[in-house]
């Protein structure tokens, strides 16, 4: 048999290569593997992480604390290994240790050391071709000729001798470079520029910018394969080198072909399964990655996950209790779905699957630990390929598959009792760099080809018209690490200063042998802008310094066309207060909450939209140390103190509340705050921490000044009426000696909105809870007020009931029973226009008409608005906020 | 060595002189693409650099030194020793991958560092003085002194120095201790002003605003420096000075010798 060989080869080829008979086409790595099997080697396969793993063994075992590599290796041992482990591999392609030519010298010394105890692992490229040279005499009874694609001296020294080698025993090695002929015709720009490639003659050209031409350059590679795709012909071929998985989704969505482009890429939910689990079993995981973890569309109890991704967003944090509630009724609705189901291995294997907070360091990761998680996944993966019949989906797991094999092997090797957050990941992400063409497959994506070298473009038999080149660059080299000279000077293989350039200007001539074979036309997308031979030499011979911007070329037409679809002009619907449906609005509904009437009153378009209409924001949330994070997080620790400190209306001592603080912060953070509890965020909890203590202190000393007898936090309460049934959950309720109570609603910040509210007689919230908290409870409600927490400062209307209360006197009388009326009667009015189907958009920009007044009696909807708007031009404080207080403090300074 | 030191204006032809200058010596031997390094201000300016030597050297028909030039130390400042930080990892006892912190990460691994370098107790405190003085985030400061100390090349060891320094400014510019000027003599004066303020019959518009800054001032858990510089700058109107008098005077005192900050300042 023959066999072609050709660098670059390895990788993606066209869909109709060359065919013949007896004739087996390899690269670097796939010609090794040929000649081994023809050898009777068995070829010994063992994963990136293994390997590394092993090396780093190897150093460790060698180094009695004064190695070049002690230093780095106990700072970071897993790079450390890959990076020496890469210098051997390439030392010995250029030599070292099986050539007897070779010597030790600097470094290398040390590494020769620890060769002693690097025994086990498979061999690099260069040991695997010193173990085929003495079998080359068998090998030359199945294979005739090795035709070489690439110059002889374009593979690295080591493939050089193997193929002399190969030539002594009889096989004909035969330099058949494949560049082809340039196939455009002369006259055309491209047919020029094919031919000064092919003389070599570097002098500018003179063009006629006929368009056959074209170099631009784009920062998104989106962008680039969305334009490759749409411009391809069906004769064009594209090269992508890189970021293929763009060039796949574009694909996907015009022909539904999958195209395996993107199969292996790390970004796949499968292959992010293994990552993630092992990053929620940290004690303190980041609450990003659980989030991720739980909306992960892979791996088992997907819905149940999704569930508790709901209770995460909110309450951001793992709580046994809470969670288990989610999972109890989880449990409980597949139970009675399926009755056979055996709840005790149901019970088990969600909770295997739910690893969040499993490791009891944030450190260290015991090893035995890791491993059976890892084996979990792999497990998975390995009974999921099995069961598919799709191959494509069968592909991608079991690429997951193999990744969470290879990591977990690399683990059972790992030469410690435990891991560290760092090296855990570095391991995983190693297990997922597959490697060469381990998965290789060509698959035919569409009438156009794409492949992932310039050099297995020359492998089409087929014309090729356009050739549309994402991102072009020089194609990679064996670069040598950086030894010292008398480092080098030992291998007898290195090239020196000449021949690494001569290697070089053949890759050169290499890479830009695809732009000969196109007929028609060339299109170069350049996404990188560090500066590439490749990209210098065509700008010279072409004679442009910057390749002109691709997206602006579109938008003004020139030169670069893609097919458009025409839309009709239309203009942009004018700005409208009202939207007119046919249909009545559904309000109000069975049950409602505060927040929902609020919308209905103030906004009820929104309230259209979210709750008949069920459309949401959306929930891709942050998930930072905010408002919002402390706020619930202040709740819970109000909640808690109440629960576990039974109110006995006497005075709390300060220094008590301190250290309850100091001792149920940290547990309370881990329920339901997260964010708090990640690395370096001392200060934020610590000023949470005190602002909770002021708060705590002057609530309960507002408390026992107003002399309340009992206390209940987050009571929650419903209540019929005209307006259907209304719930609501009191922050605290507070109870007299008499019977008569007060509503107390927390809040973390908003002093002034909740101030402004109160002076203008419209507390919305206080009023509605007071509505549904008198219809519950026969005895009178004394009073309600907002807590502001972050300023440790109850707002009241009076301090009557709560004398250390902050009274904001209304600006006319009222009463929380006269604003519930306001709101009622808004509420009605709102209903009845939503009831004919029309809804009002307010807050917006256009502006309020006739019908937009409401009726009296009820709230001023008008001026509320305009009072909103005032403040939205008056931007003044809002983006100044903290640079005023400073303005007014060295304002004082200046003037003295 | 020979050192050669060009200073020019912009567009005066620097960047063609080094283009130049370099591909003579590349083009007669006695300069090797890896003996090259060179350091621009920004991406641009490099990617220049290096695109006008290695076309230069093809107009020249030397393809190979063009090549060459492709893998020289030719980067920002950043790219350049960053690369000589890999290479020479393992002399320096580093991890060979580093990679360049942005702003965030650099914040982050600050606030990391800060959380294993001090503990619970100097936190607090560091707080307390911060919001006292209403820094918003001293984290921030921290760093950039950081910053600042690495571009002027400063050690660590002069940072407590520098310290020393800036607090014996900051105080000489105090007024000297007074013993019986206290946070509490200041609130009791404080609530004193009210009481008196709120006596007087048909308040005037300014004197109404007076009362409530200072219930507000009173009201939050701990005094801020802007707090008392805010009294210090009342204007009760005539109507209201006499009853303010006292507490206005006291707060520009207060900021000087309040005992908390010095032992604050003095701690640090």
């Amino acid at each position: 048999m023959k066999i072609i060989a050709g660098i670059g080869y390895d990788e993606r080829h066209p869909n109709f290569p060359t065919e013949q008979l007896g004739i087996q086409l390899c690269g670097e790595q796939s010609l090794i593997d040929e000649v081994e099997f023809r050898a009777g080697i068995v070829k010994q396969s063992t994963s990136k992480a293994l390997r590394v793993v092993a090396y780093l063994k190897a150093l460790k075992t060698a180094d009695h604390g004064n190695r070049f590599y002690t230093a780095s290796l106990a700072t970071d041992p897993i790079a450390s290994a890959e990076t020496l482990l890469n210098w051997r591999d390439w030392a010995i392609l250029h030599g070292w240790k099986y050539d007897n030519r070779s010597y030790d010298s600097g470094r290398l010394i040390e590494l020769a050391d620890v060769e002693t105890h690097f025994t086990e692992a498979t061999p690099s490229q260069g040991e695997r071709i010193y173990r085929i040279l003495p079998f080359l005499e068998t090998v030359s009874t199945s294979i005739d000729e090795v035709i070489l694609h690439s110059t002889i001296k374009s593979w690295p020294p080591l493939y050089q001798t193997l193929f002399s080698n190969m030539e002594t025993t009889g096989i004909v090695i035969t330099e058949d470079l494949n560049t082809p002929e340039p196939k455009a015709k002369a006259h055309t720009d491209l047919g020029k520029l094919q031919r000064a490639l092919v003389t070599g003659d570097l002098s500018p050209l003179v063009l006629t910018n006929d368009g056959t031409i074209q170099l631009v350059s784009t920062a998104s590679h989106q962008f680039a394969a969305q334009y490759s795709v749409q411009a391809a012909t069906e004769k064009a071929i594209i090269i992508a080198q890189e970021q293929q998985h763009c060039v796949e989704a574009v694909i996907n969505s015009s022909s539904k072909t999958p195209s395996g482009l993107g199969s292996l890429s790390s970004s796949r939910a499968p292959n992010q399964l293994l990552q993630l689990c092992l990053q929620c079993a940290w004690k303190t995981p980041s609450p990003k990655v659980v989030l991720q973890y739980l909306t992960l569309p892979a791996g088992k109890f997907r819905r149940l996950r999704h569930k508790l991704a709901k209770h995460f967003r909110d309450l951001p944090g793992y709580d046994v209790n809470a969670w288990q509630i989610v999972i109890d009724n989880f449990v409980s609705d597949l139970l009675s779905a399926d009755a056979d189901t055996d709840e005790t291995i149901l019970r088990q294997s969600i909770n295997d699957w739910l690893p969040i907070s499993t490791c009891n360091s944030d450190e260290n990761m015991p090893i035995e630990f890791a491993v059976s998680l890892t084996d979990q996944v792999s497990s998975y993966w390995q009974k999921r390929s099995i069961s598919t019949t799709d191959n494509e989906t069968q592909e991608i797991f079991m690429a997951a598959f193999s990744a969470a094999e290879a990591a977990a092997n690399a683990l059972r090797d790992w030469p410690d009792a435990n891991i560290s957050k760092i090296q855990l990941n570095r391991l995983t992400s190693m297990a997922h760099d597959l490697g060469h063409s381990r998965w290789h497959q060509s698959r035919e994506v569409t009438t156009f080809d794409i492949v992932q070298n310039p050099e297995a473009a020359l492998l089409r038999e087929t014309e090729i018209d356009q050739l549309i080149w994402i991102d072009p660059k020089m194609s990679s080299s064996h670069l040598p690490p950086p030894l010292s000279n008398s480092e080098i000077s030992g291998l007898p293989l290195a090239l020196n200063d000449e021949q690494q350039a001569e290697v070089q200007q053949l890759n050169l001539i290499r890479t830009y042998s695809a732009l000969l074979r196109a007929s028609q036309s060339i299109c170069l997308i350049s996404i990188e802008q560090t500066p590439d031979l490749l990209k210098l030499l065509l700008s010279e011979l072409i004679g442009i310094d910057v390749w002109p911007n691709l997206e602006d070329l579109i938008l003004q037409n020139k030169g670069i066309t893609i097919p458009l679809i025409t839309t009709t002009d239309f203009a942009l619907p004018l700005v409208s207060r009202w939207w007119n449906i046919e249909k009545a609005v559904p309000a109000p509904r069975e049950k409602e909450s505060f927040s929902s009437l609020s919308s209905l009153a103030l906004k009820p378009h929104e309230y259209t939209l979210r709750y008949p209409a069920r459309i949401h924001e959306g929930s891709i949330n942050s998930i930072a140390v905010d408002a919002r994070l402390k706020g619930n997080l202040a709740h819970k620790v109000v909640e808690t103190w109440i629960n576990e400190q039974p109110w006995a209306g006497l005075n709390i001592e300060r220094s008590t509340i301190a250290s309850w603080l100091e001792e149920r912060l940290p547990q309370l953070i881990r329920q339901v705050a997260l964010p708090l509890a990640q690395p370096g965020t001392n200060v934020d909890r610590l000023q949470f921490q005190q602002l909770m203590l002021n708060a705590m202190d002057a609530l309960f000393t507002a408390l026992t000044k107003a002399q309340v007898t009992s206390l209940f936090p987050e009571i929650r309460m419903g209540h019929s009426g005209v307006l259907g049934h209304i719930e609501g959950t009191m922050d605290i309720l507070c109870e007299f000696a008499n019977g008569s109570f007060a509503v107390i609603d927390m809040k973390w910040g908003g002093y002034t909105r909740y101030s402004e509210e109160l002076k203008a007689g419209r507390p919305l919230q206080l009023a509605t809870y007071a509505h549904i908290a008198e219809g519950n409870r026969p005895e009178k409600l004394l009073d309600a007020g907002y807590y502001i927490l972050s300023r440790a400062e109850l707002l009241c209307t009076n301090n009557i009931t709560f004398p250390t209360a902050t009274a904001i006197e209304p600006d006319s009388p009222t009463s929380f029973q006269l604003t519930w009326r306001q709101l009622k009667k808004t509420l009605q009015w709102r209903i009845e226009q939503l009831q004919q189907g029309a809804i009002e958009l307010t807050y917006g920009q256009a502006e309020p008409d006739d019908h937009s007044t409401p009726p009296e009696n009820t709230l001023p909807l008008l001026e509320m608005e305009e009072i909103f708007h005032r403040k939205q031009r008056n931007s003044y404080l809002k983006t100044f906020k903290t640079i005023d207080a400073w303005r007014n403090l060295t304002g004082n300074f200046k003037e003295q | 060595m020979t050192l050669f030191y060009t200073q020019a204006s912009a567009g005066s032809g620097k960047t063609t002189s080094i283009e130049k200058d370099v591909t003579e010596k590349l083009g007669t031997g006695s300069l090797k693409p890896d003996e090259i390094m060179a350091v621009t201000f920004n991406v641009d300016a490099a990617a220049e650099l290096k695109g006008r030597i290695s076309q230069s050297l093809l107009k020249k028909g030397q393809p190979l030194l063009a090549n060459g030039i492709m893998s020289a130390r030719v980067g920002t400042v950043h790219s350049v020793f960053g690369r000589l930080l890999t290479d020479f990892a393992f002399e320096l006892g580093l991890s060979p991958e580093q990679r360049v912190l942005d702003d965030q990460d650099k914040y982050q691994v600050l606030s990391e560092a800060l959380d294993k370098s001090i503990n619970l107790d100097q936190i607090k405190q560091l707080n307390n003085l911060s919001n006292r003085l209403c820094i918003e985030d001293w984290q921030k400061d921290v760093l950039s002194i950081i910053e600042l100390m690495r571009s002027n090349n400063l050690v660590p060891e002069r940072l407590n120095d520098f310290a020393d320094n800036s607090i014996s400014t900051l105080i000489a510019q105090l007024p000297s201790e007074d013993k019986i000027i206290t946070e509490q003599t200041f609130e009791a004066s404080l609530s004193s002003a009210i009481t008196k303020a709120k006596q007087l019959v048909k308040p005037t518009v300014g004197l109404g605003k007076a009362i409530k800054s200072c219930e507000a001032i009173l009201r939050q858990p701990a005094l801020t420096w802007q707090n008392w510089v805010k009294v210090s700058k009342l204007k009760p109107t005539k109507m209201g000075e006499p009853a303010f008098a006292d507490a206005m005077s006291l707060g520009v005192s207060i900021i000087s010798i309040y005992d908390g900050l010095r032992v604050n300042l003095n701690d640090d």
